[in-house]
């Protein structure tokens, strides 16, 4: 907690890169860093002991309740178990968000009771999925380690990212998610990075494709009483979200208490998972000096004049979209996410090609 | 058929032989506990008044509507519970079409 005289600051929750190192290559990996990976043993990456003591210093600030334990592949530290039981001992909830893979017994063994690992997995159909995570074989491999963590009766989320390849296999895929145990899905439209910018064409659904598996997802959550998630925010202005009263659909908290600032693995501190903005340096700054001043404010203020303008009565939740999208592909977080208008550009595509299919 | 609108309405969260429940009016629903939903958690509610959102006749969430993130489980108060004759029915399609392993 903060001192006495200072307030404490209201995150609740925070993520840890503990790695950049990956050995999936997944086509819509938004990680900034992804051409050019620090590996495992990069100089700089901090050690077990200084995890757990950067956490510290945030919880000092902050009445933290849950790390999520990210990377790259988190799992690729062999230390990894021991991290979520430093946090675990120290009363923290801790998520894994993990490709899956790598889930042997030996290490489930280590985790402490009652981790979280969110998996992700991207169809029901073992080709295709592998095809979007890069790696042959990847489909297997992830049943295997979700399985025997499901048999360990650890808690277990599916994340479904979203794209133009895995639209259409949304209903599956949550299905064989419950079917391993996974007792949340979340469903996130795939995100734009400067990496992705150039194949969004290939990997934005469009309008009619997201449509498309919204409904599945909210028939998949009504008749299995599963609970979606829709984490990524999906503007109202790329269609009506007022039609799938079983999802949930999530904000970017610009900031605001559910604000989830990430640590990098090298203890740099940025807005999100998704943004490459440096704020600061845990190793040798507060948590508190850094999100309150003023180029932190400033990253989260921006809001561009068509969201400001627009009517929907979701306007001040969505507020353009993913800030930290804009300013990776557009260049400034005030501008709209970069998503709506590829959507819109993938549907009119999706037309044009329809109706020449029917001129023919 | 019309789909059902969600409807935020107050209710208040009650405990009875180690089991919770939401009431909304006259109406009493259990909450199902399970590795989303902490009965520790739930304790600390009881006897307050939270807003219940309602689809039709299912309570899809108590407490504040949840502020989902991306790649991390959303709020512990997003309500789900997969019926356990449900899964094992999906446990056995995706066995017998070779995905899981038998016996799952």
């Amino acid at each position: 907690m903060g001192r006495p005289d200072e307030p404490v600051l209201p995150f609740a929750q925070v993520v840890v890169e503990v790695t950049q190192a990956c050995h999936h290559h997944c086509l819509h990996c938004y990680n900034f860093w992804r051409a050019d990976r620090a590996p495992l043993t990069a100089p700089g990456t901090l050690s077990r002991a200084e995890i757990r003591a950067v956490v510290g210093r945030i919880r000092r600030d902050t009445p933290l309740r849950q790390v999520a334990l990210s990377g790259g592949e988190p799992l690729l530290r062999p230390d990894l178990p021991e991290i979520a039981g430093d946090l675990a001992a120290d009363g923290l909830g801790v998520v894994v968000i993990t490709n899956g893979t790598l889930l042997t017994d030996e290490r489930l063994g280590r985790f402490p009771a009652g981790t979280i690992f969110e998996f992700t997995l991207f169809s029901a159909d073992p080709g295709l999925h592998d095809r979007i995570a890069g790696r042959p074989g990847a489909f297997r491999r992830t049943i295997r380690g979700i399985e025997r963590a499901g048999r360990r009766h650890f808690r277990l989320a599916l994340a479904c990212v979203v794209t133009r390849l895995n639209a259409h296999d949304v209903w599956r895929t949550i299905e064989l998610g419950i079917a391993l145990r996974a007792e949340e899905v979340l469903f996130n439209r795939i995100n734009l990075s400067r990496a992705t910018l150039a194949s969004a064409g290939e990997l934005v659904p469009s309008v009619g494709q997201l449509r498309q598996a919204l409904e599945a997802a909210e028939e998949a959550a009504r008749r299995y009483g599963v609970a979606v998630a829709v984490a990524v925010p999906i503007p109202p202005c790329v269609l009506p979200l007022d039609r799938y009263p079983h999802l949930h659909f999530g904000w970017c908290p610009r900031g605001g208490p559910e604000a989830y600032y990430t640590v990098g693995y090298d203890g740099r501190l940025r807005p999100c998972n998704h943004s490459s903005v440096i704020l600061g340096d845990l190793r040798t700054e507060r948590f508190a000096d850094i999100v309150t001043r003023e180029a932190t404010r400033a990253f989260w203020r921006p809001v561009s004049p068509i969201c400001r303008a627009c009517t929907d009565p979701l306007r001040d939740v969505c507020r353009g979209g993913c800030p930290a999208a804009s300013d990776e592909c557009l260049g400034s977080p005030g501008l709209v996410d970069p998503f709506v208008e590829t959507c819109r550009r993938s549907e009119e595509a999706r037309r044009r090609q329809t109706a020449d299919c029917a001129g023919r | 058929m019309p789909t059902p609108k969600p409807v935020t309405k107050e209710g208040a969260v009650i405990a009875k032989n180690r089991k919770y429940f939401v009431r909304v009016g006259r109406s009493v629903k259990e909450i199902p506990t399970g590795p989303l939903v902490s009965a520790a958690d739930l304790r600390k509610l009881v006897g307050s008044t939270v807003p219940v959102t309602i689809v039709g006749k299912s309570v899809v969430s108590i407490g504040r509507r949840p502020g989902i993130l991306c790649y991390v489980p959303a709020d512990p108060w997003l309500v789900g519970l997969v019926q356990p004759a449900l899964q094992r029915m999906l446990q056995q399609k995706y066995a017998e079409a070779g995905i899981l392993a038998a016996g799952e």
